[in-house]
């Protein structure tokens, strides 16, 4: 009898078998999904969702990051690289300026039970969206970082990753991370794994140096000993070019970021300054003297092919590759003082871009090319500025005393970083690109100035 | 930014005639200037060096939902209600990942997903409760199946090998284990199928994610609506007006197939919700336990 039963059941089941095989054989079949349409029916069509657009959102995500786990730590350096790990990451998320974020001193006030399964509706009690949990061990002597979001709402999980590596890497890690949740949760490419080149000067010396996007792990990249500047990356992220009076004369130079390898790129003539790649990478721009004038030139990597762009009277300089290629903004003091002006990759048509402010220099580009951001003077002081290259349309973002100068889009356009004397010394700060909030200060030892932020990856 | 480059240049001449006339200091100069070089050459080494320290990406699994006590099945209560006695078609079994993750072998505890009326399915060769909600992600792929789904053309075959639930073996920690289903949409790092290894088992939890057929990801809908909001600018036109467009959103947030599905009449309305769609998009990826690769999405806007 359980024979019987046993045949009657697995009958239908080798007919269906067989069916699902024949179809899967034949070409025409439909794909693999259709079969399944055939069992019972899914409550709603899944993957469908219905919403409507209501005009009060919130407009950051409330992202609650309770105190991480930190499990196996035998020593104070283990200890220490799984603390810059969690503030890395936690200062990151905030500085992106997507997130409300409510961290352990926030959440203290709250009955936690450690348990997330409880805990869930106690963080939603507070205004949580997502709930960001980390958790920090050490392994032989590495640390290993596991990093989840949920959904508070679902009980969903959103994310999750695990990384390893030496305390030397807690802050990379951190980074990566950072990025990787923004990503997650915003869409928007994240921008803390990017570097600031800029110059620092000690000592009477100008050398190029490199930090991370947030002013930490500041190093050298050149070692000259003389007058550096100008520093420009690449796109590729893996060296920059820039000016050195290592040789005599000024000329344009080029270092690799991993080896600190350096080349000379341009250094024919009596003067080569201020060089910026075309997104392709082939060729160069830069400043040139000419029978005792500054002109734009163009060449290849190597300095050859050299291609005379601007034939004015006045001083041309400080040339800027537009990011997707085809124009080309520089400073020109033809119209009487300097103001920023466009023109293509060959030099033609030329074209005012700045009309407000009786000096504006130092133009550089966000990312998607639709804006330039530069120095202007306004009332007798240099503030940070930036116009729309189609509507024209310009906004300061800087106020007050401090000569705000030299500015540079991060990867993502959302920030500024630029030059300020507001604290008596040169240093370099960042601000939102929007509106200039959240002013945020990257340097303090030395002289800083020229910031150029790596481009998006 | 080299404000006034000549200047600058002129001043650096200025400085190089006074630097002849401190040559002979030079001499003296020279040897403090290598002892330093040395230094910085060590001090810049040393601040090299992390750049060529590898980090590894390990994968990490994605946690139960019921680990947060989500009560997943109320709403599948009410889904199957009328729970065919026949047996779920095998061909159920696609059950294929969306990712071609070749070695994940899902170790799922079969109790872990609670759909609620066990079908009466005896003799079925596997749980029901894992292999039922994996179809509905090839299922999901609406009309136009893409890419991710026909990529695996594998389905037929596994109802022969059909084991219950594979329950991996040699997996490290006494959990079900950590499948090597990683969080997918990582594309990130180097995905390492050495998942448990080093890392040990995930103080999380090391079930596989359940899979929720419906969307309830609540942080997802409202970025959806923020990003969307944040580039709606209605045009003048009456009060009491709307549209509906639909759109899909891929695995990686980039969207396709917008069009309106209801118009409002007016054709200046209609195109502003578009470009409003268009211009917030891309999305952010889809949520890495939400296993359709796609999610399609109406959108009322007035």
């Amino acid at each position: 009898m359980t024979t019987r039963r046993f045949a009657a059941l697995s009958l239908p089941l080798l007919a269906l078998l067989g069916s699902a095989l024949i179809r899967a054989q034949s070409p025409t079949s439909p794909p693999p999904s259709q079969p399944t349409a055939a069992t019972p029916a899914p409550p709603s069509q899944p993957s469908e969702v219905t919403l409507e657009l209501s005009r009060n959102q919130k407009a950051k995500i409330r992202l609650a990051i309770p105190k991480y786990a930190a499990t196996g730590f035998t020593g104070a350096e283990g200890s220490a690289a799984g603390a810059e790990l969690e503030s890395t990451v936690r200062r990151d998320l905030d500085f992106s300026g997507y997130f409300e974020i409510q961290g352990p001193e926030q959440l203290s006030g709250l009955t936690l039970t450690g348990d997330l399964l409880r805990d869930r509706d106690v963080y939603r009690s507070t205004g949580n969206e997502v709930l960001l949990a980390g958790d920090l061990r050490e392994d032989q002597g590495k640390v290993v970082f596991e990093g989840r979001l949920f959904d508070l709402k679902s009980g969903q999980s959103i994310l999750a990753k695990r990384y390893r590596g030496s305390f030397a890497t807690a802050r990379r890690i951190g980074h990566t991370f950072a990025d990787e949740v923004i990503r997650y949760l915003t869409g928007g490419a994240g921008f803390a794994l990017s570097e600031i080149a800029y110059v620092s000067e000690r000592g009477k010396i100008k050398e190029i140096w490199l930090m991370d996007y947030d002013g930490g792990n500041p190093r050298p990249l050149t070692g000259h000993r003389s007058t550096s500047m100008s520093p420009a990356w690449n796109l590729a992220g893996d060296g920059v070019a820039y000016t050195s009076f290592v040789n005599g004369p000024p000329g344009v130079y080029f270092a690799e970021v991993a080896s600190g390898k350096k080349r000379p790129l341009v250094t024919s003539g009596s003067l080569n300054i201020s060089p910026s790649f075309a997104p392709d990478g082939g060729r160069l721009a830069f400043s040139r003297s000419v029978g005792g004038n500054i002109e734009i030139f163009s060449s290849d990597t190597g300095g050859g092919n050299l291609r005379r762009l601007t034939q004015s009277a006045a001083i041309d300089t400080n040339p800027a590759w537009s990011p997707k290629g085809g124009t080309i903004a520089f400073t020109s003091s033809r119209a009487g003082n300097p103001q920023i002006y466009l023109m293509d990759e060959e030099g033609a048509s030329q074209r005012r871009l700045t009309f407000e402010g009786s000096y504006n220099d130092g133009a550089s580009w966000s990312p998607d090319g639709a804006e330039v951001a530069y120095a202007t003077r306004r009332d007798g002081r240099f503030q940070i500025a930036v116009t729309n290259v189609v509507a024209q349309e310009t906004r300061v973002l800087t106020s007050g005393p401090g000569e705000n100068e030299s500015p540079t889009f991060s990867p993502d356009g959302r920030k500024i970083a630029f030059t300020s004397r507001r604290s008596g010394t040169k240093q370099i700060y960042v601000i939102d690109a929007a509106d200039g909030a959240n002013v945020r200060q990257l340097t303090t030892a030395g002289s800083n100035d020229m910031a150029d932020w790596s481009r998006p990856k | 930014m080299a404000r006034d480059a000549v200047d600058r240049v002129l001043a650096e001449r200025g400085h190089a005639a006074e630097r002849s006339r401190r040559a002979e200091m030079a001499a003296l100069g020279v040897a403090a200037v290598l002892h330093l070089g040395v230094v910085a050459v060590a001090f810049g080494l040393a601040h090299f060096k992390p750049h060529q320290e590898p980090i590894e990406f390990i994968s990490a699994q994605i946690v139960p939902a019921q680990a947060l006590g989500v009560e997943k099945p109320r709403k599948r209560a009410e889904a199957p209600p009328a729970p065919t006695p026949e047996p779920p078609e095998p061909a159920a079994e696609p059950a294929p990942e969306p990712e071609p993750e070749p070695p994940a072998p899902e170790p799922v505890k079969p109790a872990a997903k609670p759909v609620p009326p066990p079908v009466p399915t005896g003799p079925l060769p596997r749980p029901k409760g894992w292999n039922d909600p994996l179809p509905t992600a090839p299922a999901a792929v609406p009309a136009k199946p893409t890419a991710p789904a026909p990529a695996k053309p594998t389905p037929p075959t596994p109802p022969a090998a059909k084991p219950p639930t594979p329950a991996k073996p040699g997996n490290s920690g006494g959990a079900p284990g950590p499948g090597a289903e990683a969080a997918k949409g990582t594309e990130a790092g180097p995905r390492g199928s050495a998942a448990g290894t080093a890392a040990g088992t995930s103080p999380f939890g090391d079930r596989i994610a359940s899979i929720d057929p419906d969307f309830t990801y609540g942080y997802y809908i409202e970025q959806l609506l923020r990003q969307i909001d944040a580039k709606w600018t209605p045009p003048q036109a009456g009060t009491n007006i709307r549209t509906i467009v639909r759109f899909r959103i891929l695995r990686r947030g980039d969207i396709d197939q917008l069009d309106v599905a209801e118009s409002s009449g007016l054709n200046a309305f209609d195109l502003a919700a578009l470009r409003a769609v268009q211009n917030a998009s891309p999305f952010p990826p889809l949520p890495a336990s939400y296993r359709n690769p796609t999610l399609n999405v109406t959108l009322i806007v007035r």
